[in-house]
């Protein structure tokens, strides 16, 4: 960028607004970003094998449970 | 061309728009898949690079934004303002001696104790009362006077409680005390302020001697010479208000507060011509030659002035009509004011005599026998008889200013004569302000009464004193021919009541542009300022100097 110097006020006035008018168009120049496909079709199967592999767990336990507490009934009776 | 559309700057913001703009975001050949990827890669490149670019800007605005606060830091002028409230202090003390000076003001007023006892209404607090007879009591022990329960015996309720005023400071005590006596009487405050000003009468002489030693003090204080304390005083406050006037700091806290825009201001603005233009009779500002600029200046100035004080004329005309009608019918109300004299009389001689009753129907005095049938019956017909007493106070009050008027003033009387008048009857003034500021919501009398000798002392209103009150009164006729005559383009119908704002709204641009004009701030440099606080707010009162 130029010497600040070398501008009176009124001109570094102005030089802030072409500065604050180059962000506002620089930020409507950013275009939308297609979404990478493939790394999200890997993504969401990673996803659903990660909640697979946690229902089998839960359903696991869920039998270990239900195997523990028959074993407490029987001893109780 | 100016200097930035030739800068680097503009040359890189061109070639950076150039960039983006032929950024290659499509493959014409290929397949629909390569194209796809393509134009996928294209747009993450074109983005970083404007991302990148972004970043560098905004450090770019920092700078900016750090060098125009910089430069804005510099200009910004110094806060006078103590230094202001310290002249003002002690123009508030001259203005105490000229108020010794006025022959009109009672030494009641002049040592404060109008000021106290008239802010008492029916319906001041308790807390307020016991304030006011605080500070009342507290002027008495500086004249070297001690009161007690003992000179509070207007009526034996305000007697019974002062003798718990006078024995417990305790909030709770006197509350207690207050409100067993109110349901007796009612009208307690007012009695209690009727007591008071009944002990002003009975130390009369003494409060006489000490005003005088008391003025001797403020003499001393102010070392100043009393026979020129008006040419003092006037000079003290035109000065200071010039200065207040001309205040760099005040000027810019004014724009910045959004209370002047600076666009009207500029040079450049058609609206300032036109306004400049208004008020030369020949038609045009610019075309005054050097001499006639200066003479222009010197005018609006005072013109300034003269409508700041007529603007406060208007809100204060009643008093002058009204005191001008009571001159003319004082012959009529002097030949009754001696029977109204003897009435009031009258209505204290009962009261007194109410109070010995009841005094001795409680036991006290020679062949006293305590009675409180006696007692009831002395409490029923003391408030009956302060009833009375409150009407006929009020009738002679209203005819002792025609009697005042009649004794201080001359068919030759001038209308600043006449506001002087005015001071001479505190309760007068106390019933005019209040009926003038009636719709105000916010009135305090107490300022108002300030306000008022502002008024009366304001050395711009030394014109009031060429214009005699008698006379058939056009003081808007008076003012606009005395301005055409030095060439300055105003009409009566300008500055009647009901628009002197919008003509007082364009001579004080012309004034304020005229004060910053005789300053070293420059109008562009408080431009420069006001869009630098538009960026980022600047904050004067941090003291950014």
């Amino acid at each position: 960028m130029d010497k600040l110097s070398t501008f009176n006020n009124e001109e570094l006035l102005e030089v802030y607004a072409k500065v604050q008018e180059e962000i506002n168009h620089l930020n409507e120049c950013i275009l939308e970003e297609e979404p990478d496909v493939e790394a999200e079709e890997e993504k969401n199967e990673e996803v659903s094998e990660t909640e697979k592999t946690e229902e089998s767990s839960e359903e696991e336990k869920t039998e270990e449970e239900k195997e523990e507490k028959e074993e407490e009934n029987n001893e109780q009776s | 061309m100016s200097r930035v559309d030739e800068s680097n700057l503009l040359l890189e913001i061109e070639s950076i728009n150039d960039y983006i703009d032929n950024f290659e975001l499509e493959r014409k050949s290929g397949t629909k898949a390569l194209k796809k990827k393509f134009h996928k890669e294209a747009v993450e490149g074109r983005n970083g690079y404007v991302k990148e670019k972004i970043d560098l800007y905004e450090k770019y605005k920092r700078i900016l934004l750090v060098e125009l606060e910089n430069r804005s830091n510099v200009l910004l002028p110094q806060n006078k303002n103590d230094k202001y409230a310290e002249r003002k202090a002690q123009l508030n003390k001259l203005q105490e001696l000229l108020i010794y000076k006025n022959p009109f003001v009672s030494n009641n007023f002049r040592l404060g104790f109008y000021r106290l006892i008239y802010a008492i209404k029916e319906n001041t607090s308790l807390e307020e009362l016991n304030s006011i007879v605080d500070n009342y009591v507290a002027i008495f022990t500086r004249m070297g006077i001690k009161l007690s329960a003992e000179d509070f015996d207007y009526t034996m309720f305000t007697k019974d409680y002062f003798s718990t005023y006078f024995g417990s400071v305790e909030a709770a005590d006197r509350k207690a005390k207050f409100d067993k006596v109110y349901w007796e009487c009612p009208k307690l405050v007012l009695e209690i302020k009727q007591c008071l000003l009944a002990i002003l009468k009975k130390y009369e002489k003494k409060i006489n001697e000490y005003t005088k030693v008391h003025e001797g003090e403020l003499v001393r204080e102010n070392e100043v010479d009393i026979a020129h304390i008006e040419e003092v005083y006037n000079l003290t406050r035109k000065s200071l208000e010039d200065d207040i006037d001309s205040d760099e700091y005040t000027i810019l806290d004014d724009f910045l507060k959004g209370n002047h825009s600076i666009n009207d201001y500029l040079k450049d603005s058609a609206s300032r011509g036109k306004i400049f233009d208004s008020f030369v009779a020949s038609g045009s500002y610019e075309e005054l030659s050097v001499d006639d600029k200066l003479k222009f200046k010197e005018n609006i100035v005072e013109l300034y002035h003269t409508l700041n004080i007529l603007k406060k004329y208007y809100k204060y005309e009643t008093i002058i009509t009204d005191l001008v009608e009571k001159y003319n019918n004082r012959a009529t109300v002097k030949g009754n004011f001696a029977n109204l004299e003897k009435e009031l009389d009258k209505d204290d001689k009962e009261r007194e005599k109410l109070n010995k009753e009841y005094e001795k129907s409680c036991g006290i005095g020679f062949l006293a026998k305590e009675s409180s049938d006696k007692q009831n019956l002395a409490k029923v017909k003391s408030n009956e008889i302060f009833d009375k007493l409150m009407t006929d106070l009020a009738n002679y009050d209203e005819a002792k200013i025609s009697v005042d008027l009649d004794k201080n003033l001359k068919e030759s009387a001038n209308v600043h004569d006449l506001f002087k008048v005015a001071l001479s009857s505190y309760s007068y003034l106390v019933r005019t302000l209040t009926k003038i500021n009636e719709e105000d919501p916010n009135f305090d009398l107490e300022k108002e009464i300030d306000d008022y000798i502002d008024f009366v002392c304001d050395p711009n209103g030394n014109f009031l004193d060429g214009i005699f009150a008698f006379n058939n009164l056009d003081i808007t006729e008076t003012i606009s021919k005395k301005y055409r005559l030095v060439g300055i383009n105003i009409t009566k119908e300008k500055i009647d009541r009901e628009v002197i704002d919008t003509l007082l709204n364009d001579v004080s641009l012309i004034y304020l542009i005229q004060n910053i004009e005789n300053n070293s701030i420059t109008m562009e440099n408080i431009k420069f300022i006001c869009d630098v606080n538009k960026i980022k707010p600047i904050d004067l009162s941090s003291g950014l100097i």
